[in-house]
């Protein structure tokens, strides 16, 4: 990204549990320096050509490089995602631990562009995401893929209205357009080309072709998550109306009932009249799903899709996404503290802690060898069926105080195999297999592997 | 829902006994006597009014007996009356109050009326604003204006606005509702009209900007913080449509509620106000009948408010099942 990088460690650390009237000026006043240029940058009108990048791995659907998410509050710039870079490959899971707070949330809604500005931004860092977007013609209208006979020669059909019935032109004569090609739900199908864009990049008025199309988000609280006033139906139809040029009240209808079905909701139609409130949670997470389906996305983001669903529910949503994952031949990015849930459906975990990733690898590296003591100790705090302790083990202490982060390993006060390096600087990534890395002195020496086994 | 409306009805019957009962004792209770007053205008031309003319004026407008029991038992012959659909005769007027009160209602609610309309065309997309833009300079621009709009007292402000604009500058007429000696027909006499309730309107709508306003922007902020338009914006909504479809709607919620104000307001008339610029309005009537107890038409006046709110606050809850699917009344 091409902000300038200055210091915005406005307020000098001190021992004092309070600030100062002048060091809350001066951090208001720097604050309001670097918002007010982080949104002008986001309201900027730009050409595509300045937010179009490369990937690196062309296997990747979306690509987190160096990504720096600050909330600025009045007792300072908090980290909320500081430096994170990971990938989620084309027909994966990748999921993401760690605990509360730790800034597994903001890390996804920096991908859709939601942090709530103008406190939340993203202050560096670059996004890029392998969208599916329209082929536009010269004057930027999306071009459709026609439905020819077998001759190659176009067929006309008559446009109907509401009702079904044919509209007729001023002579009464039928009115028809060129037959358009239609996916199994019935929406018309456009020509489509691969682009790739940096999201951190781009103005907040282009993200709107990705949100809900290419991008879709599942939120954790189904309850609230609705719009209260609007029937299930409205809400639904709203996605196709929005993303598909030219798509009519009665094909989006069709399409919502048709991924109501989809999601396993049972009687569709009543759903589809019903309002939220009108419905269960599980349900609501259901339908939160299939709105989310409906753009046909590439990339899911689930945000703790079952924190707030009961034991049961949990399981049935999580087969869900599994299933659909393979039907839409899409990612999905799963956000989670339930370890549990990590096992089961994820390809790829990222462990998070307090603003950075600590350690990434394959789902069975992360669970099967483990290596930076935080992950060790989140599996430790797992309860087993088979374990005869009578209490269950925890990480002692909390995520450290997000403001004024120090330049060592934020887990050290908490860390059971501290050593003398841990004063030092912030560990740096370490590889210890090909899919493997983590960020921990403990395997920092020559030989990583060797460190590995001893431990 | 007919039953529901029905056993509402039944209910107001039950609170309307209970306002007219707290009233009627509250005005008894005043310390102005429309018999004192007008026997002290009659001492006033030097004749002496004899005992026996005094007590029979007390007894002819029923004030002689003012003992506890006194006032119940006028309160008595008050209701009785009502129940024949006689509220009496106003003291100050000669009139049958409800003459009074028809005769003077329209002139209140055509300008309240005009001013409500002005008051939410203005308030709701300021309030609006203020809430998408939060903390930003417009924001505080907006809430500064309104502020100092709601902190002004009515006689004061509107006393300058005649001062400024009437009697200064003579862009308006200072008082009155239409210009008599002109002899204005029609269209004309409407815009004439128009003129004369200029200066009030503008000073009833500034007054009441402020508090619409602040209720706007609060329930709006608090709806942009929700989880549904955090669902309505990742589905790739412009922001336009996620402010003015799915927060607007769920603003309007709690606006319905001031509902239940308006109607009442619609046609009490500004009693200050209409003092000021002497409009001919039922505020202006009333605010004389008061000062001079007018017994009948307090009464009268102040049982028609008491119907409205009552019937305004049915509406509001009518209302509400209308805006929010969630409520069900039965």
């Amino acid at each position: 990204m091409n902000f300038k990088k200055k210091s915005d460690d406005s307020a000098k650390k001190s021992e004092k549990h309070y600030l100062s009237g002048k060091e809350i000026r001066a951090i208001a006043k720097e604050n309001n320096k670097v918002m007010r240029r982080l949104e002008k940058y986001k309201r900027r009108k730009a050409p595509e050509e300045e937010f179009l990048g490369e990937m690196k791995d062309p296997a990747d659907i979306l690509e987190v490089e160096d990504l720096h998410s600050y909330f600025f509050t009045d007792q300072g710039v908090v980290k909320a995602v500081n430096g994170v870079t990971f990938s989620v490959p084309q027909g994966s899971t990748v999921g993401i631990v760690g605990e509360s707070g730790c800034g597994k949330s903001v890390t996804s809604m920096s991908i859709m562009r939601l942090l709530q500005g103008p406190q939340g931004q993203i202050y560096s860092g670059s996004i890029r995401f392998k969208s599916y977007d329209f082929k536009r013609d010269e004057k930027g209208k999306p071009i459709p893929i026609w439905d020819d006979d077998e001759n190659g020669e176009p067929v006309y059909e008559e446009i109907k209205d509401r009702h079904g019935k044919v509209k007729l032109d001023k002579n009464g004569k039928p009115l028809t357009e060129r037959r358009q090609k239609r996916d199994r739900y019935g929406t018309k199908l456009y020509e489509m080309e691969e682009k790739v864009f940096d999201i951190a990049k781009m103005p907040t008025k282009e993200m709107y072709r990705l949100r809900g199309r290419q991008i879709a988000m599942i939120f954790q609280e189904p309850m609230t998550s609705l719009n209260p006033v609007f029937t299930i139906g409205n809400q639904l139809d709203e996605v196709t109306l929005l993303h598909v040029p030219g798509a009519t009240k009665e094909e989006a209808k069709r399409r919502s009932i048709e991924m109501l079905n989809l999601v396993g909701i049972a009687m569709p139609e009543r759903v589809y009249n019903s309002y939220p409130h009108e419905l269960s949670g599980g349900m609501r997470q259901r339908v939160m799903i299939a709105m989310a389906l409906e753009g046909n996305p590439r990339l899911i983001i689930a945000d703790e899709p079952t924190t707030a669903l009961d034991v049961t529910i949990q399981a049935q949503i999580l087969d869900l996404l599994r299933g659909l994952k393979d039907s839409i031949n899409g990612s999905i990015l799963l956000i989670t503290h339930d370890l549990g849930v990590i096992a089961e459906m994820a390809d790829y975990v990222v462990v998070m802690y307090a603003g950075r990733i600590i350690e990434q690898g394959t789902a069975s590296e992360i669970f099967h060898h483990p290596m930076h003591p935080y992950t060790i100790g989140l599996q430790k705090s797992k309860p087993t069926m088979d374990s005869e302790s009578d209490s269950l083990f925890n990480i002692p202490g909390n995520v450290p105080n997000p403001i004024d982060m120090p330049d060592y390993c934020y887990f050290r006060e908490r860390c059971s195999g501290c050593k003398e390096m841990c004063y030092g600087e912030y560990p740096k990534m370490v590889q210890v297999s090909p899919t493997h890395w983590v960020a921990c002195h403990l395997y920092g020496g020559e030989n990583p592997k060797e460190n590995a086994d001893e431990n | 829902m007919l039953k529901y409306i029905l056993k509402r009805l039944g209910l107001s019957v039950l609170i309307l006994i209970g306002v007219s009962l707290i009233v009627y004792i509250l005005i008894r209770c005043m310390p102005v006597s429309f018999v004192e007053s007008k026997i002290a205008a009659m001492n006033q031309g030097g004749v002496q009014v004899p005992k026996e003319t005094v007590d029979a004026m007390y007894e002819m407008y029923g004030l002689a007996d003012s003992s506890f029991l006194g006032i119940l038992k006028g309160y008595g012959s008050w209701l009785n009356a009502l129940l024949h659909f006689d509220l009496g005769q106003s003291f100050v007027y000669g009139d049958s109050v409800l003459n009074v009160i028809v005769e003077h209602m329209g002139v209140s609610f055509a300008i309240a009326f005009i001013a409500i309309i002005f008051e939410y065309l203005i308030a709701i997309p300021l309030g609006v604003t203020a809430a998408t833009h939060q903390y930003s300079v417009r924001d505080y621009v907006v809430t500064i204006i309104v502020m100092v709009g709601i902190s002004l007292p009515s006689f004061f402000f509107a006393r300058v606005l005649q001062n400024v604009f009437a009697l200064k500058l003579g862009w308006f007429p200072s008082a009155g509702m239409e210009n008599t000696a002109a002899g204005y027909k029609g269209i004309f006499r409407l815009l004439d009209q128009l003129k004369h309730i200029a200066l009030p309107l503008i000073a009833m709508v500034i007054l009441s900007i402020g508090g619409t306003m602040r209720y706007m922007r609060t329930n709006m902020l608090e709806v942009l913080n929700s989880d549904y338009i955090r669902t309505a914006r990742a589905k790739g909504l412009k922001e336009s449509k996620v402010i003015y479809k799915h927060a607007f709607r769920n603003t309007m919620i709690p606006i319905v509620t001031m509902m239940a104000g308006i109607l009442p307001t619609l046609f009490s008339g500004a009693m200050i106000t209409e003092q000021i610029f002497d409009l001919p309005g039922i505020g202006n009537v009333a605010l004389k009948a008061t000062v001079s107890a007018d017994i009948p038409f307090i009464m009268g006046y102040n049982m028609f408010l008491a119907i409205l709110s009552v019937v305004g606050v049915l509406l509001s809850d009518l209302m509400y099942m209308v805006v929010d699917p969630r409520v069900k009344l039965a």
